[in-house]
């Protein structure tokens, strides 16, 4: 016999999967690091899915448990031990507005940011989620998100100018 | 940058370039769903995705005829996948394509299949082929993503991916061809198939190619299987699938999960093949697996092939153990030689698999816990005793390992590292200036000197002539 909240599982992993693995992608990075996490996140809730499907928005509640498992499996510290390294290595000449609109070096750029910068960055400029979703999926008032936002904003900006110093090679996109 | 627009603008249509390579979500759903119902994992309840020598399109690629071998990772979906044909318990997110048991005459037999001449023992690139006129070329697709990689001699080699469609809007399955070493490529006609990202990589769904010759490939996917003859003027579809399938010495061994891929996982078989022809042979595997394995990795060099077939690890599932099978006669006899990965004290299991031109064989050890450090495991006698590097690769995601020969080793994570110690010691490539391709996907090398790198995403290839000191890119977009 199928317990009806097992339908119920089904169905969401059915209709959601693809938005929550695009999100983890875009977070991670990593194409089997965002299908862990999104097989993570929704195996840790499915032994309490009668509270997941009995909340307003259940894709909220999901994404605001996938959102804390990537901010919390990223601070670890054995997590990092190969950490990103984006230091400038040699000037070439490019400004920084060349180099930032360079599409995939801004994602280059947006990996290193902090989880929860990342992660209000991808909220607000890829699922155009308003603040207060963006707050509630962060665990964070709404003075916060704008503020990491805004951070991080900066921190593109800031990086952008270092990025015109990175070798030749490394700019094929 | 002058203002925040400008950010925001170059920021939003990163994320959304990116999101287009996200990777499929079918398999996975499925997956999830099965792990749930099964209730497989202690404390979890599903089926952990382990770290898989590239799941899919990353993790997976191969330089076939490259003695140097490579790695033909494939994450095997636990569930709804038929290789040989088989019906899963729980629907499948992708059609299944039926497929009787083998022996399989799966694909009309072709005239004269030729058997290319087999790479010397260094495996160079087979002497003497042909050269025939591409078919059809044209420009490369724009925004082109390179899935697979296949290089059938030193100077011809295709990819596999998606481009933009050359009419309408949206992206299409793409195949393109280098005749001079990966300096220029072309467009040339594709397999008739989906991949990802190009309708939801609906059926026929294929994750890689493979060119034996100039005239001989394959394309195929878990559930999909195509052969040209001609060059890749025609692809004709067989019965089942293929989760790896490498060519060398003139045959083909594929390996395919059979009769029951579902919970808590596939049972894997290995058939092999004259190169061209559609007759499959069934290939005693004994107790190959046991049904609880989730990919599968094959290698080849000289005459040698190398098969890792991956345990899944729930809850910890020290049962769940990897095992490596070899063979020294091109697929014809396999011997077990169980886990290869050191056990010291944690149970480490081995996640990607490369083989290289002077016969040896390196796996990534990966300790569980996530606590200590992973390292390589270099064997030069078949795979009978391994030589461990030190414990120098962190807990991190290894992307992609590559070897050229039992001592240069390539692994990538954030950046590529070398090793010309056997794995004693890794330095980071882009380093001071240093040309590397970065992060990437995929690395494998054609010979002791010629390499090749996928870099992140898919949008260049790199290509190493000095056994990955230094790289050049060809990017595609």
């Amino acid at each position: 016999m199928v317990r009806a909240d097992e339908l119920d599982f089904a169905s969401f992993v059915r209709a959601n999967t693809a938005v929550l693995l695009r999100t983890a992608y875009l977070l991670t990075g990593s194409a089997p690091a965002a299908e862990e996490l999104v097989q993570d996140t929704l195996a840790r809730l499915y032994p309490k899915w009668e509270r997941v499907s009995a909340a307003d928005a259940p894709i909220a509640y999901v994404r605001r448990s996938l959102t804390n498992a990537f901010i919390n499996e990223r601070r670890r510290p054995a997590s990092r031990v190969l950490a990103l390294d984006t230091l400038p290595e040699r000037r070439d000449g490019r400004d920084a507005a060349a180099e930032l609109a360079d599409r995939d070096e801004v994602w280059g750029l947006l990996r290193t940011l902090p989880e929860r910068q990342r992660a209000a960055l991808v909220m607000r400029y890829f699922e155009d989620l308003p603040d207060e979703e963006i707050a509630d999926a962060l665990g964070c008032r709404l003075g916060t998100v704008r503020s990491l936002i805004s951070r991080g904003l900066a921190s593109l900006r800031e990086h952008s100018a270092a990025a015109a110093q990175w070798p030749q090679a490394r700019r094929f996109a | 940058m002058s203002d925040n627009i400008d950010v925001e603008t170059a920021l939003r249509a990163s994320l959304a370039a990116r999101a287009r390579h996200t990777p499929a979500a079918d398999l996975l759903a499925e997956r999830i769903i099965a792990g749930a119902s099964a209730g497989i994992g202690a404390g979890v309840g599903l089926v952990p995705l382990r770290e898989r020598p590239r799941a899919r399109q990353w993790r997976t690629w191969t330089l076939p005829l490259v003695a140097a071998g490579a790695v033909a990772a494939v994450a095997a979906a636990l569930v709804g996948i038929n290789q040989f044909g088989h019906t899963a318990g729980h629907k499948p997110a992708v059609p299944l394509s039926a497929g009787p048991a083998t022996p399989t005459p799966t694909l009309r037999p072709t005239s004269a299949a030729t058997s290319p001449s087999p790479p010397g023992p260094s495996g160079s690139p087979a002497a003497g082929s042909p050269t025939r006129p591409v078919p059809e070329l044209g420009p490369v697709p724009v925004n082109f993503t390179v899935f697979d990689l296949t290089f059938a001699s030193a100077d011809e080699g295709w990819s596999l991916g998606s481009g933009r469609c050359l009419s309408g809007s949206g992206l299409c399955t793409s195949l393109i061809r280098t005749t001079d070493g990966g300096q220029t490529w072309h467009g040339v006609r594709p397999p008739p198939a989906n991949v990802t990202g190009v309708h939801g990589c609906a059926d026929p769904c294929v994750w890689h190619v493979r060119f034996a010759t100039d005239q001989i490939g394959y394309a195929f996917g878990p559930a999909a299987f195509f052969l040209t003859t001609d060059g890749g003027r025609n692809w004709r579809r067989g019965p089942g699938g293929a989760d790896a399938l490498e060519t060398l010495d003139g045959n083909a061994i594929r390996v395919a999960a059979r009769n029951g891929c579902s919970p808590p996982g596939c049972v894997y078989g290995v058939q092999t093949a004259q190169i061209g022809s559609g007759t499959w042979h069934d290939v005693g595997l004994s107790a190959a697996t046991s049904g609880t394995s989730v990919g599968v990795a094959l290698a080849r060099t000289g005459r040698r092939a190398f098969l890792e077939v991956f345990g899944h690890t729930a809850g910890g599932g020290p049962d769940a153990r990897s095992a490596l099978y070899t063979s020294g006669d091109d697929g014809a006899n396999w011997t077990s030689r169980g886990e290869p990965c050191p056990q010291r004290g944690v149970e480490t299991d081995s996640t990607a698999i490369a083989a290289a031109n002077d016969g040896s064989v390196t796996v990534l050890c990966r300790p569980r816990g996530g606590q200590r450090p992973q390292f390589t495991s270099t064997s030069t006698d078949g795979a009978r005793s391994f030589r461990p590097g030190n414990p120098t690769l962190g807990v991190g995601t290894v992307a992609a390992l590559g070897a050229a020969s039992s001592t240069v080793l390539l692994v990538a994570s954030d950046d590529t590292y070398r090793s010309a110690d056997g794995g004693v010691t890794f330095r980071r490539l882009g380093a001071n200036g240093g040309s590397s391709p970065g992060p990437a996907n995929w690395i494998g090398f054609e010979s002791p000197t010629v390499g090749r790198a996928v870099s992140d995403a898919g949008q260049a290839i790199w290509t190493t002539r000095d056994a990955g000191l230094t790289w050049t890119p060809h990017a595609f977009r």
